[in-house]
């Protein structure tokens, strides 16, 4: 049962409630709110969503890395079938790498230009030794430079690709925008 | 006999209506984000008032809450009302800061029972007004303040409000009690 007091009070509970704030204290909160990077916070479903396509993504990658037809490294085959394996797991991985620099021709055509540059004397120097194999004397020693030039390739384009990836994130802050998962 | 939150009808409504304004704030419009704050201001504002008793302390507690809910608003689901969540959020960090202040709120179940029936203050006599009884409740001290601006203005029941203070349920009982008596005899004066 309720008392005399509380009766009251809930009789009048509105009339409680008459401190005005100062209208500072909307002005530091809409500065805050403003100030703080706005991050497009994805719902749960979204989130799923994104995770979903990220494995889809990566699985497709795995897929071509280990469907891509050996072409160019047959000739190795003969010589040394590992190496030819390796040679062109690599490869294929190569070309992955490089479609993945390629997105930047638009944004920035200077560092691509660049970028590119170094890994076409890269592969020159592969297509030069891949002719030399067939008439060499020491076949073994080109192929392990063949391998060696490649994996140069892969080293080249993963720093090349970090260095994107560190642009594009500064560019992010500039821009206070981001996507959290 | 407790004053837990009771709906009616037309609150529902009203709050309803302000459900497509949180719905606004979520993306992230502050034009949305200041009707918010003009409907809950003052409720929010009195809230922290009555707990802290202090403008200053009440504006940034006031300040931190709405910072709180626009940033976590996510996560308030529309089980509860959109004002009931930012109450709690705002009750949070006025105890907080209470608390700064070194207030404890002590068990005091191993404190021999008091006999409070005894001494309750024949409240029949008095002749209760809204201005009088608000300004006795700031008279109060900190300890007391708290726990009967809970249970008798924001409508906690003392299972709630033991839980908000970190205290037992019978503790929460005997300081409401106990400042409910405080509170009359200031009156009485």
């Amino acid at each position: 049962m309720k008392d005399r007091l509380e009766s009251f009070v809930e009789e009048h509970r509105d009339e409680f409630d008459v401190y005005e704030p100062n209208p500072q204290v909307w002005r530091s909160i809409e500065k805050t709110m403003r100030n703080e990077p706005k991050v497009l916070k994805l719902s749960f479903n979204w989130r799923i969503a994104a995770a979903i396509a990220l494995i889809i993504g990566f699985g497709f990658t795995v897929f071509r890395v280990a469907n891509r037809t050996p072409q160019p490294e047959d000739s190795l085959a003969k010589i040394n079938p590992e190496y030819a394996q390796t040679a062109y797991h690599m490869a294929a991985l190569i070309d992955i790498k490089r479609d993945e620099l390629k997105q930047i021709q638009k944004e920035q055509p200077e560092l691509y230009q660049e970028f590119s540059g170094d890994l076409e004397r890269l592969d020159k120097n592969y297509q030069a030794m891949k002719i030399q194999l067939g008439g060499a004397a020491n076949q073994e020693t080109v192929v392990e430079a063949m391998i060696q030039n490649l994996q140069l390739q892969i080293d080249l384009l993963n720093q090349q690709l970090t260095i994107i990836q560190r642009i594009n994130n500064k560019n992010k802050q500039y821009e206070n925008k981001g996507i959290a998962l | 006999m407790s004053l837990q939150r009771k709906t009616n009808p037309l609150e529902t409504l009203i709050l309803d209506r302000h459900i497509d304004l949180v719905e606004k704030c979520r993306t992230g419009s502050s034009k949305a984000q200041y009707e918010l704050y003009r409907l809950y201001s003052r409720s929010m504002f009195s809230v922290a008032m009555r707990i802290l008793n202090d403008t200053g302390d009440a504006e940034d507690v006031l300040q931190e809450s709405f910072i709180d809910a626009f940033d976590k608003l996510e996560s308030f689901r529309s089980e509860s009302t959109f004002g009931g969540w930012l109450k709690r959020i705002v009750i949070n960090n006025s105890i907080n800061y209470l608390r700064a202040r070194r207030v404890k709120f002590e068990d005091i179940d191993n404190h021999p029972e008091v006999d409070i029936e005894d001494e309750t203050v024949d409240e029949e006599e008095l002749e209760l007004r809204v201005s009088e009884v608000r300004a006795a409740i700031q008279k109060l001290a900190d300890g007391y303040r708290t726990v009967l601006t809970l249970y008798l203005l924001e409508g906690y029941d003392h299972e709630e409000i033991a839980e908000i203070l970190n205290i037992s349920e019978s503790t929460s009982r005997t300081q409401y009690i106990r400042a409910k008596k405080r509170l009359l005899e200031i009156l009485k004066k």
